[in-house]
């Protein structure tokens, strides 16, 4: 009986941590994201100034995404330990997914060597950092 | 000039052993995660680093023997030995990052990938020690990595409240989030940045490259006194400039570029123009210096003939050590292994070494049969032991904290 009680304890105690784990992955995730989404925000403030050159910008939003990119990639492969956690995943792919879309197109522009289009998504870019950064101040375990 | 030229010794030294790519990304790093609960660190890992390369200057100059030299012939060929494995381990991981670093501020200037830059690079590094004189890379790399002052002109003009500043940095606390062992990990990192055994190989082999004798002692003092805590200052502003743009932007500095993004965002082009030039010049020479200091462990360990104050064809086992080593860590490099995790990996095992490097230094510094009435003081022994006791915990401390912590993450 003991061994039960310990086994079955240890199950919920389990899947209570695990829970958690999750939550904190999902946090540590948006703040990863966040931190790639406010480089290229600033590196959007330094085209939009003329206080950086093109190659440097391309450079720094390209790996900003990379970052960002990776970060959604690893907590995909994690499993949701409960029904619960799937509206957690839900909510971290489309914050995380929205703000990699405008990281994209910050690449894709700087690429272009179009600096008044970096320039604009300055105020997108402030935007989705600010999303990110609400989930993670709300998430916080 | 010729004053200014007399340092560059120390000066590149300095510059290698506190701004090389590791640091460089390690200062900006812990500056953007702990604003400047860690600048203290830094402040230790001066003081550290003047009083031991001090005597390994001093022990060059007196004995005309760099100190791996008789710390062989006074602790005997198996302690050496330790020392000798130990620190070429760590030479082989810094002289990885630093030719990647190379390649990365290439990139940024360029926008073209790093691994196509690196084997140039490499080949460019191996070219300079084959070719050039010591006292000329020694004044261009040193003359050059003095780009970096770039940073502190970024600092001032940002305006920082240095009231707050100045509390911050003499109240360290933890920032909400951060835990102990995560806050002693960067503490040893930045420690084991600033004590890097490479710097007093380095520099004492240097100082028998230029020929110093007993008379240099007043330029042994000039060099540690000013190079030395210059490469502390700018890797305090290194720090700073990351505390005021980054931190409150909840960046994590990864990459080289972002480093950057607060000199540009102060100074402009121009300014970001400088700073790259900096982060070339400045891991250019680590690249040579630990590149160097590799051939110079393995040829005095094994007594054979070394340096580049001699014809490359005299001291060929020397500079073929030194070519293999290059071409070693360029194919490290090449495997797409991340060169800022090679080089945050070699701080910390580099701490795990620092007893085995600044002990003999002690030892050596103390026997009159070396230094004659050059010994060292009594306060030199007390701060020397008051060292060797926080390096030693620094040392056990080290790969724990490393496992304890996911190696900071």
């Amino acid at each position: 009986v003991a061994a039960t009680t310990v086994a079955v304890l240890g199950g919920c105690v389990g899947s209570s941590r695990a829970t958690v784990d999750y939550q904190r992955k999902a946090v540590a995730t948006t703040e990863l994201v966040e931190s790639s989404v406010r480089t290229v925000e600033l590196a959007a403030q330094a085209a939009g100034d003329r206080r950086a050159f093109g190659p440097y910008l391309s450079r720094v939003v390209g790996q900003a995404e990379d970052d960002a990119t990776s970060a959604l990639g690893g907590f995909e492969t994690v499993q949701p330990p409960a029904d619960a956690s799937d509206d957690l995943r839900t909510q971290v792919e489309q914050l995380a997914s929205d703000a990699i879309d405008v990281l994209a197109e910050a690449r894709i522009t700087i690429r272009r060597d179009d600096v008044d289009g970096l320039a604009a998504l300055a105020e997108p870019l402030r935007d989705a950092g600010d999303q990110l950064e609400q989930f993670g101040e709300e998430h916080k375990a | 000039v010729k004053k200014v030229v007399a340092i560059t010794l120390g000066i590149l030294t300095a510059i290698g052993g506190f701004v090389d790519i590791g640091d460089i990304v390690a200062n900006a790093s812990v500056g953007a995660r702990f604003g400047w609960a860690l600048a203290w660190v830094v402040v230790v890992g001066i003081i550290g680093i003047v009083l031991f390369a001090e005597m390994a200057g001093r022990v060059a100059s007196v004995s005309g023997r760099p100190v791996f030299d008789l710390v062989r012939e006074r602790l005997g060929p198996r302690f050496a030995l330790a020392n000798l494995v130990s620190s070429f381990f760590v030479n082989l991981l810094t002289l990885t990052a630093e030719i990647a670093g190379v390649a990365l501020a290439l990139e940024l200037a360029t926008d073209v990938n790093y691994l196509l830059w690196l084997p140039l690079c490499a080949f460019a590094v191996w070219l300079v020690i084959w070719r050039v004189k010591f006292e000329t890379m020694e004044d261009v790399f040193g003359i050059l990595g003095l780009a970096m002052l770039v940073l502190l002109v970024a600092v001032w003009r940002a305006g920082p409240d240095w009231g707050s500043v100045f509390h911050q940095a003499s109240h360290p606390s933890l920032p909400s989030g951060e835990g102990l062992p995560t806050y002693f990990f960067y503490a040893i990192a930045l420690f084991g940045a600033a004590m890097t055994p490479y710097e007093v190989f380095f520099f004492s082999s240097g100082a028998v490259e230029e020929h110093w004798t007993r008379s240099d002692l007043l330029v042994n003092r000039s060099n540690v006194y000013i190079g030395f805590p210059l490469g502390g200052l700018l890797s305090l502003a290194l720090m700073s400039a990351a505390a005021i743009t980054l931190e409150p932007r909840h960046i994590t500095v990864e990459h080289l570029g972002q480093v950057a993004l607060p000199t540009a965002l102060t100074l402009g082009k121009v300014g970001l123009a400088v700073l790259i030039l900096a982060f070339f010049a400045a891991t250019f020479g680590a690249a040579l210096e630990t590149a160097l200091s590799s051939g110079y462990t393995i040829a005095q360990y094994f007594g054979w003939q070394w340096g580049k104050f001699v014809k490359p064809v005299e001291a060929a086992r020397f500079h073929t050590v030194v070519l293999a080593t290059i071409i070693l860590a360029a194919i490290i490099g090449l495997s797409s292994v991340d060169p800022i995790k090679v080089t945050e990996y070699s701080l910390i095992f580099s701490a795990a070494a620092l007893p085995l490097t600044y002990f003999p230094i002690l030892v050596v510094a103390n026997d009159p049969r070396y230094m004659g009435d050059k010994v060292n003081s009594r306060f030199a022994n007390l701060l020397g032991t008051v060292y060797l006791l926080i390096v030693c915990v620094a040392a056990a401390a080290a790969i724990p904290l490393m496992i304890a912590t996911k190696a900071g993450a």
